[in-house]
Order: C-alpha cells, then sequence, then structure tokens
C-alpha cells in the first residue's frame, strides 16, 4: 500500500482544530483574496493570511480561535471547500502542508492582513521553523 | 492546550541493509530490515532488478506529533522521521 498523495518521502502538515483555514485548489488569486475577506468581514475572523502552495493552489489562514462548531458551519457554507471540508472533518481537524510534496516548493505566504497575534502566530512559529527541514 | 502536527507519507519501521553474497558461482542478494536501534527485524531475498514492493511493510497511518513551541516542533519531528524508512514511489498517473 502506498500513501494516497505523497510520493516522495514525507510531508509534515499543520493541524487545527481551534481556528479556520482553508485549502482553495483549482482557483486565481483574486478570487481566493475575494472569498477570504468576504469570510473575514461575515464571521469577525480578525485578519488572515493567504499561502500559495502552489500555482493556483492557495491556503487560507484566518486569526480568531473559533468553537469546532463554528468552523464546520463556516467550512460547509463554501462551496469552493466543500470537498476539502469533507475529508478534513472525518479526521477531525484541518490540516496544511508546510513543507515540500513530490517535488512541489513549500507553501510561500503572499498576503497577509490584519490581526495575527493568535492562530496566524501559531501557523508562523511552525512555518519559519519548518523552513529549513 | 497542547498543538499538534501531522506527517504524511509511506514508511516502514527501521532501515534497510542491502547485501550481495557470492556463493557456489551463484550470485545472491538479501534484504536485512534492522530497526532505529540497529536490532535484527527480518531478512528476505532481493532482486536488484526489481523496486521495492509497494505492498509490504509499509504504514500509511499519518504520525501526530504534539508541541508547545515551533522549535521542539521541528525537533520532535526530525526524532520521529529518523525512526522510519519512507519510501519514494513514482506518481502513478
Amino acid at each position: 500500500m502506498t500513501h494516497e498523495w505523497v510520493k516522495q518521502g514525507f510531508v509534515v502538515g499543520f493541524m487545527t482544530d481551534r481556528g479556520l483555514v482553508i485549502d482553495l485548489d483549482n482557483m486565481t488569486y483574486r478570487k481566493v483574496r475575494y472569498l477570504a475577506r468576504t469570510l473575514c468581514r461575515e464571521h469577525k475572523l480578525e485578519g488572515y493570511i493567504i499561502v500559495r502552495s502552489s500555482p493556483r493552489s492557495y491556503h487560507v489562514i484566518f486569526n480568531r480561535y473559533l468553537r469546532w462548531k463554528t468552523v464546520t458551519t463556516i467550512l460547509f457554507s463554501l462551496w469552493e471547500a466543500v470537498r476539502w471540508a469533507v475529508f478534513q472533518l472525518r479526521e477531525g481537524s484541518l490540516t496544511l502542508r508546510i513543507s515540500t510534496k513530490n517535488g512541489k516548493n513549500k507553501p510561500k505566504i503572499v498576503f497577509k492582513t490584519g490581526k495575527t497575534n493568535k492562530l496566524i502566530a501559531e501557523y508562523m512559529d511552525v512555518y519559519e521553523h519548518f523552513k529549513r527541514l | 492546550m497542547t498543538k499538534k502536527i501531522k506527517v504524511y507519507g509511506t514508511r516502514c519501521r527501521g532501515h534497510r541493509e542491502k547485501h550481495f553474497i557470492k556463493k557456489e558461482n551463484r550470485n545472491r542478494y538479501f534484504e536485512v530490515r534492522r530497526d532505529a536501534k540497529g536490532r535484527f527485524l527480518s531478512k528476505r531475498n532481493w532482486n536488484p532488478r526489481n523496486p521495492i514492493k509497494k505492498e509490504i511493510f509499509t504504514e500509511l497511518q499519518p504520525l501526530v506529533i504534539g508541541y508547545e513551541t515551533g522549535r521542539e516542533a521541528l525537533v520532535k519531528v526530525r526524532e520521529a522521521v529518523k525512526e522510519w524508512e519512507w519510501i519514494d514511489f513514482e506518481a502513478e498517473s
């Protein structure tokens, strides 16, 4: 048996169940930024960062800590993220890649706005240290 | 609250050593598996022309590692990763 999507070595993932992170694949940067801004405004998420994992694939991390119920509600309100959400919620947490994968580069931060003292600080702490791995 | 990090991949316990033995005009290859501390796990015949078989020895469940700070996470992940052999496979598509 081989891993479903890791074909070379290993992949490190940032894992959380305390806040909202989203993986948006096959999407333009403008659309990702629009979705992030809308969610941030509607749910008062305090701030967000956009990370490019590969061309046309982006991760969004929001700052505010949320209850798990709220996280699931927000995720399922966004049809672009539903497919990813279903697989993540089965595991009971949300995971984003922070290392290389199958020859792809590490994720790169492309946009940052608002407060960055809660979940974003957690993510950045790990992200900065795993640059060298 | 403990923060967590996940490590994904196809892995098997320990590491592999390839042994070549020439005996009575017959070349034989063995693959010996040992754990992180160098203790013997298993031995089997091996043909260098064939790649590692996909269906044996592998574990797929992600490793979940708890941490408090980023530096601690990096150290723990490095330690955990060393205990396993991470297997590469070519993309099937």
